[in-house]
């Protein structure tokens, strides 16, 4: 045969792979063919397909590969058990961009799903190649191969600690300045799963200088990297008091005030977060952001959002309070109870509650002021609605009742107490009386108040152990009025007068 | 002797009168006794009582006087210590005055100023409507961006619609559906359709022949052989003197004539070779390489110095765009340099060291 003939041959075959290659990578995006992709074998059709001398057809293997990895663990698992991995890396090294594209892709399906093939991943030796990768000029390149480290690192703190080892975290630092949008948004991310597991891992994170590109980043109109930009921070800044002082000191306040109004909502979740986790370290921090106006912003935030959206908002409105009673009356002051208690009531979710619950503790705690702003804010019945509700979470009923607790040790705005006289528990109860028989004995018109609202009838309804604490506030109170009143009030009363006329002989 | 006689008669009268007294006597003489014991007690008695009584009056008196003293001698002390007690009372009344004053003051001023919280305070208030409304606009503005950026897109993609189905317009014999005579009144599609240029689609691309500079026709297609007989229509400036159609014509529609250089494929060198060495090899009987003389056939092979060094062989270029290998210089310390530092860079980049040349 003349050599076209032969060479001919050879054509059609090499049309033929690629024609098939193409095919099944096309048909893997779609997620109805991959069960019976799988169950051809295609995992052992593709494997000598990636050590094909044609550059397509090794690319197009390795992208079909990654796209069936991606679509669940099973795959992903036989793609490390066939042994593709090594040879993946291996060339990872060697190869041109967009073959190096596409193994990033495979390595970084594979290790999305769980830390034990990720750490398959990390055996091979991915790690130094993706961080050669990660030095590559092509803007593609880098993004896959940061999205793989991205991956890997999120699973646990080991894993995150390996890929730090590898030297990943200054080229991320760099990736996260260059003009490419996906490229930023990918290299944020990496960056904040890496922080997100342990205070030194942050560390290395922030002594690479990324704190201060990211805050940079902080304005950009591109919602979805904001998204990561403030969630990295948010990482960044929750592990201690010198890293959130770093991240406040790259001057993100007050332009991030602004980002809680974006429309996306996962912006304003991040950025909340983020607020938060600066909030919650030390009292100065938090003056600092309250300064900057940010509590009347996170009362609007908190005001506007729904669902587990406003749940940092809350959260960070309860932080501020419980460093000290001037930021808590900053709070009252800015409208912080009425946005808390709108929370309390319309959520229906119990943890969000309970956040809101425990933020109006800690706002309540300090002074009778700040316990008389909430509870003039009608927040107590809600409070106790929440503590006796049977069906409610064990959360959401210890915090409701500490939050209570609080409350009531400081609230001497006896209006505002009178509700609970009614509806609460005996553990409650004695706190509220004990309220009452501290005010009452040194003011002449709130014990007449008392008489006529009622509250001294109920007081004597009260059942007690002799001896108990209750008693004695009981006995307190009833030591401020003349034994008659006490008398006509006390339950019972009327049939021992009506038996006082059966004794009694009528004077002709 | 007649008063013995006398006295003799007596006798026996006289002694039964003396028994009779002794009789007398012995009967009286216990009570006598008696009353003789008693008074002498009652003398003995009052003269014990009244030595006794002096004893213990001295006695009392002695001690009264002995009272009188160590109890003024106490009140003294007593005195003396309440006065003390007196005055120091006094003193610490005034120094907790004078602290209390002091407390209120230094608390009002600098541990909790009531008037500068609430100045603070109101501050704050209007901190907050100021962040408020200004958080406010932003977001108005983000907004009118948001909905601007999706009118742009409805309308690009209505237009794109309207430029694909422009097949759907209604002629004059069969009205389409959106100007259905069932209908009272047209759609605004119908319009839609009406006022946008259809798009034609685009042109594939012929595939497959190579560059042939014999081809006389080159970006045309090849079916449309004949020429426009006329112009594009000219623009409204006045023109100078024309040349003729045909010239303009012929110029305009000239063959395209593509030099050597030009026409030839960008790899067709590489390719030229590597079929030139394929034929070659296929070709070739022995693969062994002639070499005329001994001296070349034998000659042992000899490493490059660059290899064979002892300092090792290194890469050609680095491995790695940024690979520094510290362990392998002649020593750490950094370079000097001779030019002057550069201020800028103690503003920007925190790691140069002045004087000194990074890694």
């Amino acid at each position: 045969m003349s050599q076209r003939q032969v060479l001919q041959v050879f054509e059609q075959y090499q049309k033929a792979r690629t024609q098939f290659v193409q095919t099944v990578a096309e048909l893997a995006t779609r997620p109805q063919n991959i069960e019976t992709l799988q169950n051809a074998g295609v995992m052992s059709l593709l494997r000598p397909l990636l050590l094909d001398i044609v550059p397509t057809i090794q690319q197009t293997a390795a992208l079909a590969l990654g796209r069936l990895a991606n679509y669940n663990d099973e795959l992903a698992e036989a793609v490390v058990k066939g042994d593709i991995l090594p040879q993946l890396v291996y060339s990872l090294a060697e190869q041109n961009r967009f073959y190096k594209k596409a193994a990033a892709f495979v390595l970084r399906a594979v290790a999305k799903h769980s830390p034990e093939l990720a750490q398959a991943v990390v055996d091979c030796g991915a790690l130094d190649a993706l961080v050669i990768c990660l030095e590559e000029f092509d803007p593609g390149v880098k993004e896959s191969a940061a999205w793989a480290l991205g991956y890997i690192a999120r699973h646990s703190a080991e894993l995150a600690q390996s890929v730090v080892d590898a030297g990943a975290v200054p080229l991320l630092v760099l990736c996260v300045q260059e003009p490419d949008l996906s490229l930023k948004r990918i290299a944020a991310s990496a960056l904040s799963d890496i922080s997100k597991h342990s205070p030194e891992l942050a560390q290395t994170v922030v002594d690479a200088g990324a704190i201060a590109h990211l805050a940079q980043m902080v304005l950009n109109p591109d919602a979805k990297l904001k998204r990561q930009v403030f969630s990295a921070l948010a990482q960044m800044a929750k592990h201690s008091v010198d890293l959130a002082e770093m991240v406040v000191e790259a001057e993100i306040f007050p332009a991030v005030l602004t980002c809680l109004k974006d429309p996306d909502e996962y912006v304003r979740k991040n950025c909340a977060t983020l607020i938060r986790e600066v909030a919650k370290h030390t009292p100065e921090l938090s003056q600092l952001i309250v300064n900057a106006g940010g509590v009347a912003a996170m009362v609007d935030f908190v005001g506007d959002s729904r669902g587990n959206v406003r749940l940092p908002g809350v959260m960070m409105l309860g932080y501020v309070a419980a460093h000290s009673e001037n930021l808590a009356m900053a709070i009252i002051v800015s409208r912080g109870v009425l946005g808390l208690d709108a929370v309390l009531q319309t959520e229906p979710e119990d943890h969000i509650q309970a956040a809101a619950a425990w933020s109006l503790g800690q706002i309540g705690r300090h002074s009778p002021e700040h316990a008389k702003s909430v509870a003039q804010a009608n927040v107590l019945p809600k409070l106790l609605r929440a503590y006796l509700r049977p069906d409610v979470s064990e959360d959401l009923q210890i915090k409701s009742k500490k939050a209570l607790k609080h409350i009531l040790q400081k609230c001497v705005h006896l209006e505002a107490l009178e509700p609970l006289l009614q509806e609460a528990p005996p553990n409650i109860l004695k706190h509220v009386v004990a309220q009452f028989s501290k005010v009452l004995p040194h003011n002449p018109k709130s014990r007449r108040l008392f008489v006529t609202s009622g509250g001294l009838k109920k007081i004597q309804e009260i059942r007690a152990e002799p001896g108990s604490a209750l008693a004695e506030y009981i006995n307190t109170i009833n030591n401020c009025y003349p034994e008659e009143i006490v008398k006509y009030y006390s339950p019972g009363y009327s049939d021992a007068l009506l038996e006082r006329i059966e004794n009694y002989l009528p004077q002709v | 002797m007649a008063t013995l006689h006398k006295l003799l008669k007596e006798v026996d009268s006289i002694v039964k009168e003396i028994y009779d007294q002794q009789l007398e006597a012995e009967v009286h003489r216990k009570e006598e006794y008696d009353a003789a014991v008693r008074i002498q007690s009652w003398y003995r008695g009052i003269r014990t009582r009244s030595l006794v009584k002096n004893l213990n009056r001295c006695a009392i008196r002695i001690q009264r006087h002995y009272r009188g003293f160590m109890g003024r001698r106490r009140i003294r002390a007593i005195l003396i210590d309440s006065v003390k007690r007196m005055c120091l009372d006094h003193y610490n009344k005034q120094a907790a005055q004078i602290q209390k004053m002091w407390r209120g003051f230094y608390v009002r001023k600098y541990v909790f100023d009531y008037y500068s919280r609430k100045k603070y305070l109101e501050s704050l208030v209007a901190k907050n409507e100021m962040i408020r409304s200004e958080l406010a606009e932003q977001e108005e503005a983000m907004r009118r961006e948001a909905r601007k950026r999706e009118e742009e897109e409805t309308r690009r993609r209505l237009r794109a619609w309207a430029e694909r189905h422009h097949y759907l317009v209604s002629t004059v014999v069969q009205p389409s559906v959106f100007n259905s005579p069932y209908r009272p009144f047209t759609l605004p599609e119908e319009t839609l359709l009406l006022n946008t240029r259809p798009k034609t689609p685009p042109k594939v691309a012929s595939v497959g022949h190579g560059f042939d500079p014999s081809w006389r026709q080159y970006g045309q297609n090849q079916l449309m052989v004949r020429l426009p007989s006329k112009l594009p229509p000219l623009p409204a400036k006045p023109q100078g003197p024309f040349r003729q159609p045909e010239e303009v014509r012929a110029q305009r529609y000239r063959e395209f004539q593509p030099s050597l250089r030009v026409a030839t494929d960008y790899e067709a060198v590489k390719r030229a070779r590597e079929q030139w060495r394929a034929e070659e090899w296929a070709g070739r009987l022995y693969d062994d390489e002639f070499k005329p003389t001994k001296a070349l056939r034998e000659k042992a092979y000899q490493p490059l110095m660059h290899t064979a060094s002892e300092y090792g062989h290194l890469a050609y270029g680095n491995a790695h765009f940024r690979e520094v290998q510290p362990e392998r210089h002649v020593t750490q310390d950094r370079f000097r340099t001779i030019v002057p530092p550069v201020p800028v860079f103690d503003k920007l980049n925190a790691e140069y060291v002045e004087g000194y040349v990074e890694n």
